[in-house]
């Protein structure tokens, strides 16, 4: 069987991207050691590899939306009944796709870097390393374990329709949380290829560049986390939003590196403090996203055993310690000439608020890497497999987040260089009043609810009081800024502030007072619960049947009513056909104060069903502050256009 | 180090104040960290390591340990709302669960499971299987990650559609 033209095209394209990507590596080097440069060459060839993932992307579209199920990827991912939004999406369904994606947007970035940066000579070349070294690696794997354009060995085998893309993953939210996390972490490579070039060119304005690009993989990032929490949420059906999961953890481990950066680097900015420390922080945060790729593809979390069937994961481990290597060797080289202001004059300072954040979200980093990792170093130390589940996490991770939010709230009234001024004493008495309102307000919500007035966790005390301590001095801070001055990065950054603290009380509630319960529903017998009617409306008439685009749904209508209105859920079992299990959509039912949710577990008889119901608190927090969040990073992100 | 140390003792700048306060509070977070980590680890079985165990007396009854594998096909029954299966693995160990509780939904036969619970050393003895050894869980995951079922389920599935070549897990 004769492949199509694109398809051929989107394999020429991957050779092409492999070989541009190695061309491009090899010149950089040699223009970096030799006098003659090589620079255009190396830019070229980087180009070549640019139009080679383009091709390929290509290819693997126009095979995916032809339904070329020769093709052995296409007939994993999609079927001829897939809608066509997840055809387009199921680019990213699979591992070989994922590698594409990433090679892609690495490619998208640096070459727009490159444009918008007008990099040129020895700073260009220093500049290629990362991206083509990392673009050589990626398509050597797709190339040798995972071509996303493969066809079947055997053409007897090629099925009449494919597998379709797993169901789970058919939701508007799944088909875009790949992306952006993608996005965010191909996103690290260019601050992280700008650190080398400080590295390797004392190029002194790496870090106002460094910070531009970081702005973006920082909003990608938070963004893509958010989104996948959502996800989980809605999807996953039974009440959670984070699991503390190693493919979770996976992610937000390069994102609390990122974080720490992006505020020591307003310190080198302001300051020109912890120079070295800015390089260590940006290359560690690109390091660990190929350490989180390599954990979760890997299988070694699994097994020790089921890393060692693959050949994949040496690969991975093999070019973690290449670049570890080379990037802290060129750090270890610098070590002595990279000079920097460590003269802090006064304790009080900004400056010294940035280091304590630092500290804090490295130590953030640290419990996440070891409770991920420690199954890892327990099996290879002491033959002993372990599970490290959501206990450890909760247990750890709040002692190291608490300070971090206290610092939050009063950090940003703190001024570089000089003592505690009049502006931050004012700021502290306007904030311990709005901290006592909001305590007393989030107080009486809660008795408002039924739980109890002065009886929660310390963690969920503290965020109420800070939201609204942070919340009064940051409207007084943009009552008092000149019009149209609070478009800055700074007043950007006070709005995270402010989303990072809703969140934290949707967090620490929701944890704290979830309530979970199966419950036996009978036709028109109302079930109450915590000051929920809920009641079974269509039982009698049997299960209702509908169909889908590409499923069967079942379920029945379930009337939920409280104080703050009546709703029908519809609670439902999809049937995605024989090659899935089927999923559960849950029914909810959601208010600012709290969230219910209705998971169909059984269906007992025509007028009996279970359900699991789940009530927690403040869970609606989560998204706003995520939402505000996110708006702030827009405002960051729009008002440092250079 | 111990220089550095030395020199702050003799002058107590605000940088020196600084990193030693930095670094009590980074050694208080390892702290944190390592014993977090102890207390809260649990043990993980395939089926096969549990029998070997079992037969070798080395099994700790009453301690909470994870067991991951996949579900044995015809092995799900459901008495009195509790439900029994068999988990397995790809050396043919297998381990009897009870659980009772909502599974969650990618649970099926043939698929990879991971169960948390114990053995306990007092069973109920009206019950039928209070001589053999069965694991009282109560949790039951199917990753949503799906490190532990797709791989299973893509070997068996897939090997039977397209021979080898298997492609790999489902990105998250």
């Amino acid at each position: 069987m004769i492949a199509s033209w694109p398809v051929f095209l989107g394999r020429f394209g991957l050779w092409a991207l492999c070989l541009g990507a190695l061309f491009a590596l090899v010149f950089s080097v040699l223009d970096l050691k030799s006098k003659s440069t090589w620079s255009l060459v190396a830019k070229r060839s980087f180009l070549t590899s640019c139009i080679g993932s383009l091709l390929t992307v290509f290819g693997l579209q126009y095979a995916l939306f032809t339904h070329d199920f020769s093709i052995r990827y296409v007939a994993t991912v999609s079927s001829k009944s897939q809608p066509t939004m997840y055809l387009f999406s199921a680019w990213w369904g699979s591992l070989e796709g994922g590698l594409l994606l990433w090679a892609f947007l690495i490619c998208l970035f640096a070459f727009l870097a490159i444009s918008k940066d007008k990099l040129h000579g020895s700073i260009l070349t220093s500049f290629l390393l990362l991206p083509s070294a990392t673009l050589c690696f990626f398509s050597g794997l797709m190339l040798k374990f995972a071509n996303p354009l493969a066809s079947f060995d055997d053409r007897f085998t090629i099925p009449l329709d494919g597998i379709g893309m797993n169901p789970l993953l058919q939701d508007p939210g799944m088909a875009i949380h790949p992306p952006l996390l993608y996005l965010g972490f191909t996103g690290i490579t260019i601050p992280a290829s700008y650190a080398i070039t400080h590295l390797l060119n004392k190029n002194e304005e790496w870090i106002q560049l460094s910070r531009y690009w970081t702005n973006y993989a920082w909003f990608f990032l938070t963004t893509g986390i958010l989104v996948g929490s959502w996800w989980a949420y809605h999807e996953l059906g039974w009440g959670g939003w984070w699991f503390w999961d190693p493919v979770e953890n996976a992610s937000l481990m390069p994102w609390l590196l990122l974080t720490a950066f992006a505020h020591s680097a307003l310190a080198f900015r302001a300051r020109k403090l912890f120079n070295r420390w800015n390089l260590f922080l940006i290359l560690a945060a690109y390091g660990m996203t190929l350490v989180g790729t390599f954990i979760t593809r890997s299988g070694i979390i699994t097994s020790v055993h089921a890393f060692s069937e693959s050949d994949l994961g040496y690969w991975f481990l093999g070019y973690i310690t290449v670049y570890l290597l080379f990037a802290f060797g060129f750090l270890g080289f610098n070590w002595d000439s990279l000079k920097d202001n460590s003269n802090l004059k006064e304790s009080a300072s900004k400056e010294n608020a940035i280091l304590f954040n630092n500290l804090l979200f490295l130590g953030m980093f640290v419990a996440v890497f070891f409770g991920t990792t420690w199954p890892i170093f327990s099996e290879i130390s002491t033959g002993e497999k372990v599970s490290v589940g959501a206990p450890y996490f909760e247990k750890t991770i709040p002692p190291i987040s608490m300070p971090a939010l206290i610092l939050l709230s009063v950090a940003p009234w703190l001024s570089w260089k000089r003592k505690i001024g009049k502006k931050f004493k004012n700021y502290l008495k306007i904030g311990i009043i709005g901290g006592l309102l909001s305590f007393l307000f989030f107080s009486y919500i809660r008795s408002s609810i039924g739980l109890p007035w002065l009886d929660s966790s310390w963690e969920h005390f503290l965020t109420t009081f800070l939201l609204g301590f942070t919340l009064l001095p940051t409207c007084k801070e943009f009552l008092d800024s000149k019009k149209g001055r609070f478009m800055s990065s700074y007043h950007g950054g006070l709005i995270v502030h402010v989303g990072v603290l809703f969140l934290a009380i949707g967090a620490t509630a929701s944890v704290e007072h979830k309530f979970q319960t199966d419950a036996v529903l009978e036709n028109e017998i109302p079930f109450v619960v915590d000051g929920y009617d809920v009641e079974l409306i269509q039982g009698a008439n049997g299960l209702q049947v509908i169909n889908g685009e590409n499923y069967s749904s079942f379920g029945t209508s379930v009337k939920v009513s409280s104080d703050s209105g009546t709703k029908i859920l519809y609670p439902e079992k999809r049937d995605y056909g024989p090659n899935w299990s089927p999923t559960t959509e849950m029914g909810l039912k959601s208010s600012w104060k709290r969230d219910i949710t209705l998971s169909m577990s059984e269906i007992i008889n025509d007028s009996k069903v279970r359900y699991r119901v789940t009530i927690q608190p403040f869970l609606k927090f989560i998204w706003i502050g995520g939402i505000i969040s996110i708006l702030g990073f827009l405002v960051i992100v729009g008002s440092e256009r250079r | 180090m111990l220089s550095f140390l030395e020199k702050a003792r003799k002058k107590p700048t605000t940088m020196n104040r600084t990193m030693i306060s930095l670094i009590m509070a980074f050694l208080a977070i390892l702290w944190l960290v390592f014993s977090g980590i102890q207390d809260a680890s649990l043990f993980f079985y395939f089926p096969t390591e549990v029998e070997q165990s079992i037969t070798s007396d080395e099994m700790e009854q009453d301690a909470r340990i994870r067991i991951g594998g996949f579900v044995q096909p015809d092995s799900i029954s459901v008495e009195d709302e509790i439900i029994f299966f068999v988990l397995t693995d790809d050396e043919r160990g297998v381990v009897r669960v009870r659980y009772e509780g909502i599974l969650p939904d990618m649970f099926a036969e043939g698929q990879g499971a991971v169960a948390e619970g114990i053995f306990p050393s007092e069973v109920d003895s009206g019950h039928f299987f209070a001589d053999e050894w069965i694991f009282y869980a109560d949790d039951i995951f199917v990753k949503h990650g799906e490190e532990y079922s797709k791989e299973h389920l893509d070997k068996t599935e897939m090997k039977k559609r397209f021979g080898s070549g298997i492609p790999s897990g489902t990105l998250e």
